[in-house]
């Protein structure tokens, strides 16, 4: 697993079949800050989204690109992006930024 | 025809103009108005007579292209001298004295006068000019003045590149609605930057642009009585406020060791993934909520997140934000 910030990356055996891909290959987008944890362009990898999850399908070595985090470096193979989360009394919220 | 303008040319310098003119606008963070107004009345393009209204912000335009144009299409054939000084300076109070081919200008002016007209009509009439057709910002002045500088140097040319326009950048002048005659020049908004660039201000608001206040900590838009009222509010909303950089910004603001002490914290473990504390009830249903404060792994910042009250270590605290389990929780890289 890799991380960056308040995403982690878990390898996954398979994405889900029905999931759809996204050519802005934006993981993530800090609403505060206008940051983004994204795919760099030009690599051979793509975003897909299944039920509000994101994975990245890396056919080759992915970089994940960050205003200030620094750069990650994805082996080939199927990732799940996990967001960050918190507890709150009533069970858990996503990390927003 | 020859084509002896090199458009790569132009382009490469046009982007080198603009950098120079962000690089060097606006040093000290609020733009130097009367700096401006005297620079764009004394711009001396073609030698045409040119009204010049300079403003602070995008909310006094629509008022400074009303006066503008009014002063510009009112007929005062007839009219002495006094009462055309007292009219001009009825509607541009910012005037000193009413320039000469101004004055000449109203004296022969014979189009449909607009200086009586209600500001419905003048409306209709700007609206005909198109001004939002005649924005010139920074970029294009760049652009412009990179063409100008390809071309053989003569009359036109000299008196383009030597447009006092150009320096009024510099002063803060953010873009200008030209419509030949009249020129209104809008202000960037005062802004106030950190070390590296990020808005920032630590007792006022980072930017001000005529009534917006905007209040900034380190790049990011925070409230403004987390600057304005500082000693008012409430520490704990450093421990439960949503959003993370926010939240954040507030402790650096307030400072941890206040934010700490009101809740009472007490530290329960720590490990090389961070501290683990617990504190007083937050009043949200929790006896003894915890959490874990942990360093950012490329900008050093240091942030806190509540984990379920049960967690035992600062480890099992991270891994639990990931729904994961403590024992696989191990990022081969993290940045």
């Amino acid at each position: 697993m890799y991380r960056q910030g308040d995403l982690l990356f878990v390898e996954v055996d398979e994405i889900p079949k029905d999931a759809k891909t996204d050519e802005k290959g934006i993981l993530a987008y800090g609403e505060v800050t206008g940051h983004t944890h994204r795919i760099r362009s030009g690599v051979e990898a793509a975003m897909r989204v299944a039920a509000g999850v994101a994975y990245v399908q890396a056919m080759k070595e992915a970089h994940i690109d960050h205003e200030e985090h620094g750069t990650i470096t994805l082996p080939p193979g199927n990732w799940q992006v996990v967001r960050q989360r918190e507890h709150v009394p009533e069970g858990y919220r996503q990390v927003v930024d | 025809m020859t084509n002896n303008i090199d458009t790569d040319k132009i382009r490469e310098k046009a982007a080198e103009m603009a950098q120079h003119w962000v690089d060097n606008f606006n040093p000290d963070g609020k733009p130097d108005m009367e700096g401006i107004q005297k620079l764009l009345s004394q711009r001396n393009f073609e030698d045409e007579m040119v009204i010049t209204i300079s403003v602070k912000s995008y909310q006094e335009v629509s008022d400074a292209l009303r006066r503008g144009v009014r002063l510009l299409e009112s007929d005062m054939r007839g009219a002495s001298d006094k009462e055309i000084v007292a009219y001009v300076k009825k509607l541009m109070p910012e005037y000193d004295e009413v320039p000469a081919d101004l004055m000449k200008h109203l004296k022969s002016f014979d189009g449909k006068s607009l200086k009586d007209a209600s500001d419905a009509d003048v409306d209709a009439r700007i609206k005909e000019l198109e001004p939002w057709r005649c924005i010139w910002d920074y970029y294009d002045m760049a652009f412009w003045e990179s063409v100008y500088s390809q071309l053989p140097s003569d009359k036109k040319v000299d008196e383009f590149m030597n447009q006092s326009f150009f320096d009024a950048f510099k002063l803060g002048l953010g873009f200008c609605i030209n419509l030949g005659s009249l020129v209104v020049g809008v202000a960037l908004p005062e802004a106030h930057r950190d070390e590296e660039g990020r808005l920032h201000a630590e007792d006022k608001a980072a930017v001000v642009w005529g009534d917006d206040h905007q209040y900034w900590w380190r790049g990011v838009q925070i409230e403004r009585d987390w600057i304005e009222n500082k000693d008012d509010v409430d520490p704990k909303l450093a421990m439960t406020w949503e959003n993370m950089e926010q939240r954040r910004c507030l402790t650096e603001i307030i400072g941890w060791e206040k934010v700490l002490t009101c809740v009472n914290q007490k530290e329960i473990q720590r490990d090389a993934r961070g501290i683990l504390i617990e504190t007083d009830s937050l009043n949200d249903g929790e006896e003894h909520p915890r959490f874990v404060k942990v360093q950012d792994a490329s900008t050093d910042r240091e942030y806190i997140l509540r984990v379920p009250p049960e967690t035992q270590t600062a480890s099992e605290g991270v891994a639990w934000t990931f729904d994961i389990d403590a024992k696989r929780y191990n990022p081969l890289q993290e940045t």
